[in-house]
């Protein structure tokens, strides 16, 4: 008999300091602090996401709640080949893309693009970093989904270039490229944005 | 390289988490390092804090209540599925639940109690029992897969309980069906992916209700030993110990009093619950065993399932007392060897084309998942893994038993004791490979002559026993043997003859199996084709040193003994000395070549006998 193992009683050990993959590992078990906690630590920046995704605060919201309910049905099957934060996003990645093509909403992918040189990426980072807030949100609301996707968790949540593509489900070098080409796309929006019909 | 591509990797990759304050203190200072001297980065980690600052979004602070409406909608559903609150109480509550079904006999005692829950490979639980009482043992059974296991005093424990005996007196094992259903949402193919739901349907074993009338019987010659039976379970003991005689019983007695007395006890129980003809057998042939091996052997049986305790105990009686111990000792061993072993319960029997009876074992079992119902309710579910289990298959010779892929795809290995002859009780284990359908094994095969019953060599190849048989259909795969090595007479060595056949699939001889000696089991271990094993004789023999010489130079060596060998070219000049390796086969000698340190085959007529080599 293996007993190599030995456990605390579980209620005592669900508190602030459990690492995220203790913590999902009691939500399989059907412990609700668990679900809590883990929430109250990586929710802002799933929200974050999925409102980007997502194009609405209201959808984002729906699709939150789809993700937290497919966290507690599916956390007992986590084998944490992954990070636990990873995990969360691949579902609510998964759940969002579901409910869009349910709704028929914009699901773009990815063009065929050509390589970025360096020397475009400076004016365009300092167009990023000279745009006001309302700017950048709306030049972010009319990228790619792709490019959405990649600037909001390479980014924004500053997840690892091998998470980012493990959510997305695309090579670490195509992350950076989407990346590149996200970048340049924003300055386009914004310079567009700057010289439009309101632009003195 | 760049000063943003240092070390191997992009600066720029790690600006972002750099702002959030995520990486670790050492990659935080390069990149601060970096960032002081390279204004193309500076200029994008600008840009990306601004990025992050503008998107920000008030943090959450608790699951929307929403959620949890959907969740207790979920465990309305199925209770048992996802138990909430604590461990514990969710135990608890399945108790109550439980213990007001069909249960109540069970459960009603003050120590009874739910003793575990697990996550088995598919996510379904499994639900134990444990006795309550002052030894704290589990009610479960080594096929069990237990994730998690909480004790008497509220201990929880993980592991895997591979080898756990039940010590009361019911049954509670759930029975596998035909396998779950299973269905995917989401359409994500990630193992982790957290969509995937299975459902399963099995029945689960009515609980052996209390006997009517309790008797305590004490066994003599056995002081202290004492089991509760029922009136008529104490009669059938009573009758089978009477049966043995009373030398055998004394030192079978004997036994009993040296193993663990919970384990003597289910022994006893065990005995009580065969015909008392097959009980005074079983103490006879477990008095003419060593008291160890004894031990070991009544251990194994008490801790087999009753269905297989008692089909391998009436199996056994039918054979011949020296066989019946021959076996029964190749059983203690297997049983000392650890590990989990179960007993193969015949099934049907059907006489061949060839008037041999063939019994059939189904290894359905193996690796299926099910869930344990209660009623309507789905409370538990169990996993059976085949890898790493051994069944036994006991055969009576004249005939044959025929054993069937499990629907889940694995085989276990199978342990084929030989049961009769000189070498009664020698065990090849068999390990069939995964595209196998059917295993065949015939322990006394019919022969047609005295080359199918190994007498080949001239002399030199001295049969250890007649020749059992084994099939392996349906695989192109390798099989698996592992067969005891057996101590012959130090001039001699000792090995295994496999069947070679022609090329219309006849049998032309035998070669020796190309076997590595595995010192910590005493056994000898080697691979076969399993296309060449259609019906093919195995049986042990002794090798004599023997030595052939060329008396001429041109000798040929090749790959095999038939005409659709390679030819390898010279074996070597004029007078070379080869050991003999294995039979002749046809017109070729399996040597060893001393020129080349290789094996190969050599014309009969090519050479002549020899003594070894100066």
């Amino acid at each position: 008999m293996d007993l190599t193992t030995r456990f605390r009683g579980i209620a005592d050990v669900v508190d602030g300091d459990s690492d995220d993959a203790t913590l999902l590992s009691h939500v399989g078990r059907g412990h609700r602090d668990a679900l809590e906690l883990l929430y109250r630590r990586h929710g802002g920046s799933i929200l974050r996401f999925l409102r980007q995704v997502c194009g609405s605060p209201e959808l984002a919201e729906e699709v939150l709640q789809e993700t937290l309910l497919a966290v507690w049905k599916g956390a007992s099957r986590f084998r944490a080949q992954s990070s636990a934060q990873t995990w969360i996003f691949e579902i609510a990645r998964r759940q969002a893309h579901t409910v869009m093509r349910r709704k028929r909403l914009e699901m773009v992918s990815d063009d065929a693009l050509g390589d970025v040189s360096d020397s475009d990426l400076g004016p365009a980072d300092l167009a990023i970093a000279s745009a006001t807030r309302d700017a950048l949100n709306l030049a972010l609301s009319k990228l790619s989904l792709p490019h959405r996707e990649v600037i909001v968790l390479a980014l924004i949540e500053g997840l690892p270039y091998g998470e980012v593509a493990r959510i997305t489900g695309v090579p670490v070098g195509t992350v950076r490229s989407r990346l590149n080409h996200a970048r340049l796309a924003m300055r386009k929006l914004l310079d567009e944005a700057e010289m439009g019909p309101n632009a003195d | 390289m760049s000063n943003s591509e240092r070390g191997g990797f992009h600066v720029t990759d790690r600006i972002a988490s750099f702002l959030k304050g995520s990486l670790d203190p050492v990659s935080a200072a390069e990149v601060a390092g970096h960032l002081a001297t390279c204004a193309s980065c500076e200029m994008m980690a600008s840009a990306i804090g601004h990025l992050q600052a503008s998107v920000a979004v008030d943090a959450p602070v608790r699951v929307p209540a929403s959620v949890w409406a959907q969740v207790d909608a979920l465990e309305a559903a199925s209770p048992v599925a996802r138990l909430a609150g604590s461990f514990t109480s969710a135990i608890d509550a399945a108790v109550r639940s439980v213990s007001a079904r069909t249960w109540g006999s069970l459960l009603s005692g003050e120590g009874a109690r739910m003793a575990g829950l697990t996550v088995a490979s598919l996510g379904v639980t499994a639900l134990l029992l444990a006795d309550g009482g002052a030894a704290r043992q589990a009610l479960v059974r080594n096929w069990i897969n237990v994730g998690y296991y909480t004790d008497a005093s509220g201990n929880q424990f993980g592991g895997y309980f591979d080898d756990v005996q039940s010590y009361y007196g019911y049954s509670a094992y759930g029975t596998t069906s035909s396998g779950g259903s299973t269905s995917s949402g989401g359409g994500s193919s990630s193992s982790d992916s957290g969509s995937t739901t299975t459902t399963t349907t099995t029945t689960v074993a009515a609980p052996v209700a209390a006997p009517a009338s309790v008797v305590t019987v004490a066994v003599p010659g056995v002081p202290g030993l004492k089991v509760s039976l029922s009136a008529s379970e104490a009669k059938n003991l009573q009758a089978g110990l009477a049966a043995a005689p009373a030398a055998a019983l004394q030192s079978f007695n004997k036994v009993l009093s040296g193993m663990n007395p919970a384990l003597a006890g289910a022994t006893l129980k065990l005995m009580a619950s065969v015909p008392a003809d097959q009980a005074g057998k079983l103490i006879s042939t477990v008095s003419a065993l060593p008291a160890a091996q004894a031990g070991a052997l009544l251990s194994g049986l008490a801790g087999l399932p009753a269905a297989e305790a008692g089909a391998m105990i009436g199996t056994a009686s039918t054979l011949p007392a020296a066989d019946a111990a021959a076996v029964f000792s190749a059983v203690a061993d297997l049983f000392s060897a650890g590990g989990s072993v179960r007993f193969a319960v015949p099934g049907a029997v059907t006489r061949g084309a060839n008037g041999v009876d063939a019994v059939t074992y189904n290894f359905d079992d193996g690796g299926a998942v099910a869930g344990i119902n209660l009623g309507d309710e789905e409370v538990a579910g169990v996993s059976q893994a085949s890898g790493g289990r051994t069944v036994l298959v006991v055969v009576k010779p004249g005939q044959q038993a025929r054993m069937k892929r499990g629907k889940s795809g694995a085989w276990p290995n199978i342990a084929l004791p030989v049961t009769a002859g000189p070498r009664a009780g020698l065990t090849p284990i068999v390990s069939p490979p995964a595209d196998a359908t059917d295993v065949w094994f015939e322990p006394v095969p019919a022969t047609a002559n005295e080359v199918q019953r190994g007498s080949l060599g001239g002399g030199s190849v001295i049969p250890l026993s007649p020749p059992f048989s084994i099939t392996v259909a349906g695989s192109k795969g390798k099989v698996g043997f592992s067969l005891p090595s057996i101590t012959v007479d130090p001039t001699m060595e000792f090995g295994y003859l496999t069947q070679a056949n022609d090329a219309k699939g006849a049998f032309a001889g035998y070669t020796r199996a190309d076997a590595k000696f595995v010192p910590a089991t005493g056994r000898q271990e080697f691979d076969v084709n399993a296309a060449d094993l259609g019906g093919a004789f195995m049986l042990p023999a002794a090798f004599q040193a023997a030595y052939v010489q060329n008396f001429s130079e041109g000798l040929r060596i090749y790959s095999g003994w038939d005409d659709m060998a390679a030819d390898f070219g010279e074996a070597g000049p004029q007078f070379t000395t080869f050991k003999v390796v294995a039979p002749q086969i046809g017109n070729r000698i399996y040597v060893f070549n001393p020129v080349t340190g290789n094996y190969g085959w050599i014309n009969a007529d090519g050479v002549g006998p020899s003594g070894p080599p100066k």
